[in-house]
C-alpha cells in the first residue's frame, strides 16, 4: 500500500516546522551576535560601526520574528531598534540606562528564543516593563526634536507605507459602501530572480482586471522603483468576489509566495498623513505582518533597508501553502485523510525525517541540523570515491574468478582491497567524528557577559581571561558542559574573588582575575577554571567534615578533604546568595563530569591564593574502545578506560557471603560482582571464573563474566531509562549482526568498600 | 474538527493515542530480550539502529490483575507494535489489534470518569465516546515513565 510507513508524526504542517527550524537557527545566531556586539559596544560606546551592527541585528530579529508570527519578540526587537535608531542618528546618547535597556531587551529575546525552541511561545513573556524601560531610555532624546522631522525624508512618494491619500481613502469608502471586501495581498518574488518588477507587475495587472486595486507598494505606476524592492509587493484591493478570484489572478509563474489577508476598512480609513512614523526601515513585508502598524511611515536611509535581506528571504523560502496564509487545518487535515486507509501493521521503512529527527539523548528537539565545514565534506567525498573504486575492483575479482583466474592471485588482491577498505572506513569514521566537533567557544562566548553581570551585581571588578576557545569538542558535550562551567565561574566570583577593599588589604590588585582555558591533551579535553581569590582552607573543610560526622575526616589528607567539596550538601560557605544558591553545587558538577562525561574533576587551592578547577574528559562519547564480554546470552561492553585488567578467579579465592563477596587484588581486598547476579539468574557455579577488574576513581572491583570476548570500538547510543531501571548502563550499542550490547557504567562500584 | 487518534484494542477495551504521536505501526516481530527489564517492558526493537523499548500495555495497565470479566488472549496474527513519539524519544506499545483512525472532538472527552478504571486511571488522560464505542485515551508520558511498577499501590511512591 502506498501509505505504508507513512510519517504520521509529521502529519501536521511539516513545512511550518521546517520554516520554524530555519528561523530558530538564524535567529539564534543573530541573538548570539547581538550579545557579543553589545558587550563590545559597552566598552567602546563611540564606535559607530558597532552601533550600526547592533541596529542591523535587532532589525533582522524584528523582521524575521514578525514573519514567523512571534509578535511579542518582534515588538521588543522593534523597540530596541527604535532606540538604537535614535542613537545612530545622534539624537540619543548611549548612556547607561539606554545600554541597560538594550541589554535587558537582548536577554529577554534570548529567553524567548529558548522558550520557542522548546516549543513554547514568546507571548508568555511579560515584556511591558522592558518596553517601558526602553521608552524611558529613548525619551531622553531632548524632546525638542520631533522624530518625523529628524528622520530623512522618504526618497520617493512610493516608499511611504500604507499611508493613504484622500483620493485613495475615498475609493475605500466607496468600496465599503458597495459592500466589497478589503484585502491586502503580499506578493513575494524570489530575490534571486533577475527581473522582479515584471513578475509583480503581472500580478498587479491581473488583479486590476478582476478587482479594484487601491494601493501598491512599491508603486507600479510611473517609473518603477529599484528592482530589489519588488521582492515583497503589498497591494490593497477591494473586490466583491472572494479570495479565490484573487488567488487565481495572482497565480503567476515565478511568484515565490502569496499572502492574502482580509482587512478592516476602519484600520485604513483612520490612518492618514500625520500619523506618527516609526523610524528604522520597516519593510513592507513586516508591516503587512503587523496590521496594527499599518499607519507607520518607513523612514531610515535606504542603505540600511533590508528588504532583499532577511524579510524577503524568509518569505521566498516559505512554502506556498504557509505563505499564502492557508489555514493550518488545511495542511494538518491532509495526511490523516490518507491515514484512514492505513493498513494495520503495514510495516515499512521509517520515514527519513523521523529517523533523522531522533536526537541522541535529551538534546533539544528543534536543533537537528548542523553546520559543517565544507572541507570536511570534501574529505568525505574523496573517501567515498575511493570506496566506489574498490567496490568495482571487488566486482571484477569475482568476475575473474568466474572465468577461472588463479585463486591465489585473486586472494592476494582481495586481501589488498580489504586493507584499503579498512583504511577507507576508518577514514570515514574520522571525518564523521570531525563533523561532530565544534569549537568550545560556543560555551565560552557566554562567559564575558556572565562575568560582567555578576561582577556588577556583586561589586567585584573582575577581569576574565579566556584562552583555547578554538579547542574542538563533541557537539553532544556542549549541553552537558555548559551548566557546570557556568556554575564554577559563578562560584569563583561569588565565593572566590574578594571584595576590592579586602583584596587591597591583602596586597592584591583591586581587580580580581578569572581565567578559563581549554586544550586538547591526547584523547582528552582539559578545561581549567582558575581565580586569584581567597582560595579554600583545607583545615576549615576538615572541621566542617568532622562537624558533619564524616567518618575518618580527621585523618584525611588534603586531596581527600578537597574531594569532600563534591559531596552533596557540603559547603563551607555559609552565606547563600541568589547567585550560587544552595542545592546546585559542586556535587552536580562532579556528577556531570564524572558520570555523564566519563571524566574527572580535580580541585587545587591555595588559601589566599585562589582556586583552580580542572576538568578532564574524553574527546568524544559516541565511540569508545571497550571490552566486550558475555553474561548468559547477553553481550555487555565495558569502556577500556574503566577496565584495569582482566583476571582469572578461582572459586576458592572468592570469600564473603553471597551479595557481599570479595577477593584479593594486589595487596587489597576488593568486591566481587558478577554479570549473572546483576542481570541474570545468578552466577553459574564453576571452579574458575573470568573477570574484568573494573575501576572507577579510586574504587576497584571484580566483575565476573561468562566470557571475555574482545576489545573493539563500539558506537554508543543513549539508553532509555525504561531499559535502565538500575542505572547500571551508560548506553547501548548495536553490533553489525544486530546483536544488542549494553554498556556498563562502572560507577556502581563506587563507594563499595570491603 | 477534532483531533485524530489511532485506536486499538486491548483485552476487551478500546484505547487510542493521537495520530501525531504515532510514528509507525509494526508487526510484532524481532523483539530483543534485555537483561532484567521492568515487568511491563517486553524488550526492545531495533528500528534503523535506534533501540526502542516496547511496553506491554496489558502488564502496564494491569489488565487481568484481579479484575472480573473474561480477557481473551490476543490473536497473535493481529498483534502489533505502535511506535509512538514522546518528546524526543520513541517507545513501542504492544497492543492486541490496531483498529482505525477516529476523529474525536475535544468537547467529547471527559476526564471525570477515569477513576472508574481503577489502577489504570493513572495512565488514562480521558475517555471519549464516539459512535457506539468508548475510547480510553492513553497518557503516553505516564505510560512510559520510569517507576511505579505497581501504579497506585503505595501512595506517594514514585
Amino acid at each position: 500500500m502506498a501509505v505504508a510507513g507513512m510519517p504520521l508524526g509529521a502529519a501536521a504542517g511539516i513545512d511550518e516546522a521546517k520554516l520554524r527550524r530555519a528561523f530558530l537557527e538564524e535567529a539564534d545566531e543573530l541573538c548570539q551576535k547581538l550579545g557579543d556586539s553589545l558587550l563590545a559596544l559597552e566598552t567602546d560606546r563611540q564606535n559607530t560601526d558597532l552601533v550600526n551592527e547592533v541596529f542591523r541585528l535587532t532589525h533582522s530579529l524584528k523582521s524575521e520574528s514578525a514573519l514567523m508570527g512571534f509578535g511579542a519578540l518582534s515588538e521588543l526587537a522593534h523597540r530596541m531598534e527604535d532606540v538604537l535608531g535614535s542613537v545612530r542618528e545622534g539624537r540619543l546618547a548611549l548612556e547607561k540606562p539606554v545600554m541597560d535597556g538594550i541589554f535587558s531587551g537582548s536577554d529577554m529575546i534570548a529567553e524567548m528564543m529558548a522558550a520557542i525552541s522548546k516549543g513554547g511561545n514568546d507571548a508568555d513573556f511579560e515584556t511591558s516593563s522592558i518596553l517601558q524601560e526602553l521608552s524611558r531610555a529613548a525619551g531622553r532624546d531632548g524632546g525638542g526634536v520631533s522624530r518625523t522631522a529628524a528622520a530623512p525624508a522618504p526618497e520617493s512618494p512610493a516608499s511611504s507605507d500604507m499611508e493613504l491619500s484622500d483620493f485613495e481613502k475615498r475609493q475605500l469608502t466607496e468600496a465599503r459602501d458597495r459592500g466589497e471586501t478589503l484585502y491586502k495581498l503580499t506578493v513575494g518574488v524570489d530575490p534571486a530572480e533577475p527581473m522582479k518588477f515584471p513578475r509583480a507587475y503581472l500580478v498587479f495587472f491581473n488583479l486590476e482586471l478582476i478587482s479594484n486595486v487601491v494601493k501598491v507598494i512599491p508603486s507600479m505606476k510611473g517609473e518603477p522603483a529599484e528592482d530589489a524592492r519588488y521582492t515583497a509587493t503589498t497591494m490593497l484591493v477591494t473586490t466583491a468576489g472572494g479570495e479565490e478570484g484573487l488567488r487565481a489572478a495572482a497565480a503567476v509563474d515565478q511568484i515565490a509566495s502569496l499572502r492574502i489577508e482580509r482587512c478592516d476598512y476602519n484600520g485604513y480609513l483612520a490612518s492618514g498623513p500625520g500619523a506618527p512614523g516609526i523610524p528604522g526601515g520597516i519593510s513592507a513585508a513586516w508591516v503587512q505582518a503587523h496590521p496594527e502598524y499599518a499607519g507607520m511611515r518607513r523612514m531610515g536611509p535606504e542603505g540600511e533597508e533590508t528588504p532583499s535581506g532577511t524579510a524577503a528571504r524568509a518569505s521566498a523560502g516559505m512554502p506556498p501553502g504557509a505563505a499564502a496564509g492557508m489555514p493550518p487545518g488545511a495542511a494538518a487535515g491532509m495526511p490523516p485523510g490518507a491515514a484512514a486507509g492505513m493498513p494495520p501493521g503495514a510495516a515499512a521503512g521509517m520515514p527519513p525525517g523521523a529517523a533523522a529527527g531522533m536526537p541522541p539523548g535529551a538534546a533539544a528537539v528543534e536543533k537537528t541540523s548542523i553546520r559543517v565545514d565544507t572541507r570536511k565534506l570534501d574529505d568525505l567525498w574523496s573517501l567515498i570515491a575511493e570506496l566506489v573504486l574498490h567496490k568495482s575492483h571487488i566486482a571484477r575479482l569475482s568476475d575473474d574468478l568466474a572465468h577461472g583466474a588463479d585463486i591465489h592471485t585473486v586472494r592476494e588482491e582481495l586481501v589488498e582491497s580489504f586493507d584499503s577498505l579498512d583504511k577507507i572506513s576508518s577514514g570515514m569514521q574520522q571525518v564523521m567524528m570531525d563533523t561532530r566537533m565544534i569549537p568550545i567557544s560556543v560555551i565560552f562566548s557566554k562567559f564575558p557577559r556572565l562575568v560582567r553581570d555578576l561582577s556588577r551585581k556583586l561589586g567585584k571588578p573582575v577581569e576574565l581571561v579566556i584562552s583555547g576557545e578554538e579547542t574542538e569538542i563533541d557537539r553532544s558535550l556542549v549541553e552537558a558542559l555548559s551548566d557546570p562551567l557556568t556554575h564554577i565561574i559563578r562560584n569563583s566570583l561569588d565565593h572566590g574573588i574578594e571584595f576590592p577593599e579586602e583584596r587591597v588589604r591583602r596586597g592584591k590588585s583591586e581587580k580580581g582575575r578569572v581565567s578559563v582555558s581549554a586544550r586538547r591533551q591526547g584523547g582528552n579535553i582539559v578545561i581549567e577554571l582558575a581565580d586569584d581569590g581567597r582560595g579554600m582552607d583545607s583545615e576549615q573543610i576538615r572541621r566542617k567534615a568532622v562537624e558533619m560526622g564524616i567518618p575518618g575526616a580527621g585523618r584525611f589528607n588534603e586531596a581527600q578533604l578537597l574531594e569532600l567539596v563534591f559531596l552533596p550538601g557540603f559547603s563551607t560557605k555559609e552565606v547563600v546568595t541568589d547567585l550560587s544558591g544552595r542545592g546546585v553545587g559542586m556535587d552536580v558538577v562532579a556528577n556531570r563530569i564524572r558520570g555523564e562525561l566519563k571524566g574527572d574533576v580535580v580541585l587545587g587551592t591555595q588559601p589566599g591564593g585562589g582556586t583552580r578547577v580542572t576538568l578532564l574528559f574524553p574527546l568524544t562519547l559516541t565511540i569508545v574502545n571497550a571490552l566486550l564480554v558475555r553474561g548468559d546470552s547477553q553481550l555487555y561492553a565495558i569502556p577500556l578506560t574503566d577496565v584495569d585488567s582482566t583476571a582469572k578467579l578461582l572459586a576458592t579465592e572468592i570469600r564473603g557471603e553471597e551479595g557481599r563477596e570479595y577477593s584479593s587484588w594486589m595487596d587489597d581486598a576488593i568486591p566481587v560482582f558478577s554479570l549473572g547476579a546483576l542481570f541474570g539468574k545468578g552466577r553459574h557455579k564453576t571452579e574458575e571464573y573470568f573477570a574484568a577488574v573494573l575501576r572507577h576513581g579510586d574504587s576497584k572491583a571484580f566483575l565476573v563474566v561468562d566470557e571475555l570476548i574482545e576489545e573493539r570500538d563500539i558506537v554508543i547510543k543513549p539508553v532509555d531509562d525504561l531499559l535502565n531501571m538500575q542505572r547500571l548502563f551508560s548506553g547501548v550499542s548495536v553490533l553489525e549482526d544486530g546483536r544488542l550490547v549494553f554498556i556498563v557504567d562502572t560507577s556502581f562500584i563506587r563507594g563499595e568498600r570491603v | 474538527m477534532g483531533e485524530r487518534y489511532v485506536s486499538f484494542s486491548l483485552a476487551n477495551g478500546h484505547y487510542c493515542v493521537p495520530v501525531n504521536q504515532v510514528l509507525q505501526i509494526l508487526r510484532r516481530e524481532n523483539l530483543i530480550d534485555i537483561p532484567k527489564p521492568p515487568p511491563y517492558v517486553e524488550g526492545v526493537i531495533n528500528l534503523r539502529g535506534n533501540i526502542i523499548p516496547v511496553v506491554n500495555l496489558r502488564a502496564r495497565l494491569e489488565i487481568g490483575h484481579g479484575e472480573k470479566g473474561e480477557h481473551r488472549e490476543p490473536d497473535p496474527r493481529k498483534r502489533r507494535i505502535i511506535i509512538t513519539r514522546v518528546g524526543s524519544r520513541s517507545y513501542g506499545l504492544d497492543v492486541d489489534e490496531v483498529r482505525e483512525i477516529v476523529d474525536i472532538d475535544e468537547s467529547g472527552i471527559t476526564q471525570d470518569a477515569t477513576s472508574l478504571f481503577g489502577a489504570r486511571a493513572d495512565f488514562i488522560r480521558g475517555i471519549a465516546r464516539k459512535d457506539e464505542s468508548l475510547y480510553l485515551m492513553l497518557d503516553l508520558p505516564r505510560v512510559f515513565a520510569v517507576g511505579r511498577d505497581v501504579p497506585g499501590a503505595v501512595a506517594g511512591q514514585s
